[in-house]
């Protein structure tokens, strides 16, 4: 019974310290980095990123502006630039500023563009890792907004719809109870253009801070893709033609003023499509060695080009793309210009990740950088031969401490062996229990 | 063995049941005080702009809630085990005929009873509360965003019985590392529902700690009187 009790607090504590003191560590001593941002510079016909930098780096220090010395400004041959330097290479994301310091209208392959022309091409699609199903806490009660409210705000309902194995429910929230007329209303609507319950995903922007309402799309349980609106109160509902083999996973929708691209869309085999406004034809982009789920994309508009970035959690790449034709054809995809790949500096070892590395034979976190959702995981230290000769090391501490102290049994053998394989996460339990035979 | 447990479940009935009901009346004015702040909620703006407000901007409005199985854990825990090692009453009921274990898991099993009903009830109460207002949705997100309070209430129980146990200060630090260890990420400010997957680690842990509290009271029985 005491030595079951004696492992059972042993085993217990071994697991909330693997979190406990990691993260405590990382509170005090690690520095957290954001990701690189990488752009494509029209000026340059290169990429050129910036990030945050551990340590020192002189050349970014000679470039920085004194405190801002962590800060670094780079391009991908290697070069260094100042922030006004960066800034100017690219003129499409840094307009504004362009503007206050007389650089517009800027010049790009021949073309000339100003204020007006860069605004209206801006936009950015962004599809994160932890907006995906599944990684996301998204509700399932989700608004459907009126796309004719008749005034010039977009108008929040008064009821929700939720879609169960058999119909789209809506929930009045006056009632707090299912509007039975509606409900039918829209679940006739799907069903009449052929959409098989229950639905496998459902994809919109549901907020009314926006300039439209483009409605919301949803696959239902064949791989279909389905686009339904709230018209006057009433549904519009149609099937979008799909391109040959493709199965939507996510649909990403994002209205903007200039209705050309209504948003992205994600299919089963982690290709990206660019959904366009109207006839939603699906125009793909070349993206290799995307992996959805663990990685965040980002696709950057500007007048002339429009450059995909996507980063997991140590690398990240960009890929460039011309314009596509505003005519081209349903299924269409588009190959890059230009690619470019790094490991970002927040992939770089400092002394303190190197010092937990070797401290720490393993980790359980609980949160990350991809999920909403809290889930347990468990990740071996990054120089696990270091870390087990210091567990050794710890083990025989253990040992030659306890022999002084008392004398050595059963119980200090199995808790060295204990420390060997838990390390520190083990030595302190033993050290504060003192058990002994 | 059942007499026993009955016998030890009257025990710590009539030396608890002034907190019980303590913890019990002011769990029921939190969720009143809850309630109220909600129904107002509803009465300062439409009903859809508060389900906006709380499903897709995860405000929380049952916040006062996060803290109160901890604190009533600990509550509790202190009224039950503080009169017993004051004045080492708690070696009389050691050194009774019956076995070790048996009487610890008894203590322990009337405590962690009573703090399973009190939170069941006061979620209970407030899930009750919320699905009037709310769809179900809004409903089972507040479950899987209490519970972890709830299981944070229950470690605490457990950390601080060990603490309250153990005679050694040395080892007394443990219980207070595996306190902080355990609820900290349990009350951390997440996403409301973030644990709907992950909380079944937590709670396979609880059964460790519990066998593991065996060990304090080895300690208490055998320990050098000065």
């Amino acid at each position: 019974m005491r030595a079951a009790a004696f492992f059972c607090l042993l085993l217990f504590a071994v697991l909330a310290l693997s979190w406990a003191l990691p993260h405590t560590y990382g509170l005090i001593f690690v520095k957290p980095i954001e990701k690189t941002q990488l752009f494509y510079s029209p000026k340059l016909s290169r990429c050129i990123f910036t990030e945050q930098i551990r340590g020192n780096d002189p050349e970014a220090a000679k470039k920085s502006e004194g405190h801002h010395s962590d800060i670094v400004y780079k391009d991908e041959l290697g070069n260094y630039y100042d922030r006004l330097a960066f800034e100017a290479a690219l003129p499409f994301i840094y307009y504004r500023n362009m503007e206050m310091r007389g650089m517009l209208p800027v010049s790009v392959d021949g073309k000339t563009y100003d204020r007006r022309a860069i605004e209206k091409a801006r936009r950015v699609l962004e599809l994160r890792s932890s907006s995906l199903d599944g990684h996301s806490l998204r509700t399932s009660c989700l608004p459907l907004i009126e796309s004719n409210p008749g005034q010039m705000a977009l108008l929040y309902p008064d009821d929700r719809f939720r879609l169960t194995r058999e119909k789209m429910e809506f929930i009045n929230a006056d009632k707090n109870a299912e509007d039975k007329v509606l409900s039918e209303r829209f679940t006739d609507a799907l069903k009449s253009q052929g959409f098989t319950f229950p639905a496998m995903h459902v994809g919109g922007n549901f907020t009314n801070f926006k300039p439209y309402e483009g409605g919301i799309f949803l696959t239902d349980a064949t791989g279909g893709l389905f686009h339904l609106l709230r018209r006057d109160g009433a549904p519009v509902c149609k099937k979008i033609p799909l391109p040959d083999g493709v199965i939507p996973r996510h649909v990403l929708v994002s209205e903007a003023r200039e209705r050309m691209w209504l948003g992205l869309v994600l299919d089963d085999r982690d290709r990206i499509w660019l959904m366009r406004e109207g006839d939603n034809a699906l125009i793909g982009l070349h993206t290799e060695g995307y992996r959805p789920f663990d990685m965040d994309f980002k696709l950057i508009f500007n007048p002339a080009f429009m450059t995909a970035v996507y980063s997991d959690a140590r690398r990240i790449q960009a890929r460039v793309f011309s314009l596509p034709d505003p005519a081209c054809a349903n299924g269409t995809r588009l190959m890059p210009f230009h690619s470019y790949a790094r490991t970002m500096s927040r992939a770089a070892e400092s002394v303190e990740t190197h010092l937990a590395d070797i401290l720490f034979p393993f980790t359980i976190s609980l949160t990350s950088e991809i999920s909403n959702r809290i889930s347990f995981s468990l990740t071996p230290s990054g120089h696990v031969l270091q870390a087990v000769i210091l567990s050794l090391l710890l083990a025989l501490f253990y040992l030659l401490y306890e022999r002084r102290r008392s004398s050595l049994d059963g119980w200090k053998t199995m808790g060295a062996l204990f420390i060997c394989a838990a390390g520190v996460y083990a030595l302190i339990p033993l050290l504060l229990l003192e058990e002994q035979n | 063995m059942l007499q026993i447990i009955k016998a030890l479940f009257l025990k710590e009935y009539v030396k608890t049941r002034a907190a019980m009901l303590f913890l019990l009346l002011l769990g029921a004015l939190a969720i009143l005080w809850i309630g109220v702040g909600t129904n107002r909620l509803f009465m300062l703006d439409h009903p859809e702009i508060v389900w906006y407000h709380t499903m897709d901007l995860h405000q929380i409005p049952y916040r006062t809630f996060s803290f109160f199985p901890l604190f009533s854990a600990l509550i509790f825990c202190f009224c039950q085990f503080l009169p017993e090692m004051r004045d080492e009453r708690m070696r009389i009921a050691l050194h009774l005929p019956c076995p070790l274990w048996l009487l610890m898991f008894g203590h322990l099993a009337f405590g962690l009873l009573f703090l399973l009903l009190l939170f069941a009830a006061l979620v209970a109460a407030l899930l009750f509360m919320l699905c009037r207002l709310y769809p179900a949705e809004a409903v089972v997100t507040a479950l899987f965003t209490t519970l972890p309070w709830c299981i944070a209430g229950i470690y605490a129980y457990l950390c601080c019985a060990f603490v309250l146990l153990e005679p050694r200060k040395k080892t007394r630090l443990l219980g207070i590392i595996l306190f902080f260890s355990v609820t900290a990420p349990l009350l951390a400010n997440t996403t409301p529902g973030a644990f709907e997957t992950g909380l079944l680690p937590f709670l396979t842990g609880i059964p460790l700690l519990l066998m593991g509290l065996f060990l304090p009271a080895l300690h208490y029985r055998t320990r050098e009187v000065e």
